[in-house]
């Protein structure tokens, strides 16, 4: 979709540009808006559907956090850079679609008591690094708050004061579900076989190992 | 010296650089520590590169976000459309706008204040009404004017509390025809008088 870029867009840094076009939106303009929806899109998608563990339910968070910061773009600031404060948009409205979700989950567990759960069952063996959809569901084990953390730190990039500026928490907070996490990781890892279990070139890193 | 407990914690933390020569040391004399620095260092390699294997937003994405925020665009311009549009004031800003009915506002008020509590000045502007309409329409209405004396005898000789409740009395029917009369004025000398509605297209 970069070919929709608006042949005015301001050339430069992608900082600059990212400011350019975040001005431009807040003036109004769609198509420079465009442009950072299709910059963000599967940042946001990725972070919703992180927290939220279902392709519909994370695509409608996503759409209605790009709405919501179309209608708000103009309170932004500046202050952070424009994906984080989408990313607390998306986390905020991830939070109301999973309390939601949880109510709707509750009612149907109690009309069918099979219905799976989504805490990973421990497999001895399991090759979990070969296996992106068992990784997702040792992700899935994390709380709410640990799942957003995790994906901001490790598959954003984002340092432990932007994910607390993304999520609204104190830095500490952040460490702590950091922390908590990989414990719980580690943990699900190790049920799961560990490294041993995983077959060889899964990952790369070795020399790493003591 | 750092012992498993310690290893523990320094693998919760991210491995930090920060006692990782002790952490490693005391991995390589325990086994368990040993395997969970392995798996740490694992796990953290999966989490490094989940960010490319991550999903991408599904096909049309962009244009569903741009046809809500289109959606929104449109429904703002209606909202603006509608402010601009001049809906029918209420009463009360319809009556405050006219100027009689600030003149009104300033005299009722004034005139209740006079016949209450200035029973001197009252007596001057009675006798001056008096004399101007008698001296207007002579002697064909002395005896109006003797009745409007009678009036303001019968008013002095009543007592306070009678005239204050008098004067509170006449308030809402000073009020009433001030709201009448500047409604009554305007519509009969409004141009507009007759002209058809206005097209809302």
């Amino acid at each position: 979709m970069k070919d929709s870029l608006p042949r005015t867009a301001e050339r430069g840094s992608p900082a600059a540009d990212e400011r350019a076009l975040v001005r431009r939106s807040a003036e109004g303009d769609a198509a420079a808006f465009r442009v950072l929806v299709d910059l963000h899109r599967d940042r946001a998608y990725g972070l919703a559907f992180r927290l939220l563990r279902s392709e519909p339910d994370a695509e409608e968070v996503a759409q209605d956090a790009f709405v919501r910061a179309w209608r708000a773009i103009g309170e932004f600031r500046g202050d952070a850079s424009f994906s984080t404060w989408l990313y607390r948009i998306v986390w905020r409205r991830a939070l109301d679609r999973a309390a939601i979700l949880k109510t709707r989950r509750e009612r149907e567990v109690a009309l069918e008591p099979e219905e799976e759960g989504l805490r990973v069952a421990p497999t001895t063996g399991a090759r979990v690094g070969a296996d992106p959809e068992r990784f997702e569901r040792m992700i899935a084990s994390l709380s709410e708050a640990q799942r957003a953390v995790v994906t901001l730190f490790y598959s954003e990039d984002l340092s432990v004061e932007e994910v607390g500026r993304a999520l609204e928490m104190p830095e500490g907070t952040v460490k702590t579900h950091l922390s908590r996490a990989r414990a719980v990781l580690r943990r699900r890892f190790a049920e799961a076989g560990g490294v041993a279990a995983m077959p060889p070139g899964a990952i790369g890193g070795d020399d790493d190992l003591v | 010296m750092i012992w498993c407990d310690g290893v523990e914690r320094w693998l919760n933390d991210g491995m930090p650089p920060r006692d990782a020569a002790e952490a490693r040391s005391h991995a390589r004399r325990c086994a368990g520590c040993a395997q969970a620095v392995a798996d740490a260092v694992a796990l953290e390699a999966m989490l490094a590169t989940a960010a490319t294997t991550a999903r991408p937003a599904p096909a049309g994405f962009t244009d569903a976000v741009m046809a809500r925020v289109a959606a929104e665009r449109d429904e703002a311009g209606v909202r603006v459309a509608t402010r601009g549009t001049p809906a029918t004031p209420p009463w009360w800003l319809v009556f405050a706008s006219e100027p009689g009915a600030a003149v009104a506002l300033v005299m009722v008020p004034a005139v209740a204040a006079i016949a209450l509590f200035l029973p001197n000045v009252r007596e001057f502007l009675v006798t001056s009404a008096q004399l101007v309409i008698a001296s207007s329409l002579g002697s064909a209405v002395s005896g109006a004017t003797a009745a409007s004396a009678d009036a303001s005898a019968l008013l002095n000789a009543m007592s306070p509390v009678a005239r204050g409740l008098l004067a509170i009395g006449l308030v809402p029917l000073l009020l009433w025809s001030v709201l009448v009369a500047p409604t009554w004025l305007a519509a009969a000398m409004s141009p507009r008088r007759g002209s058809p509605p206005r097209s809302r297209s």
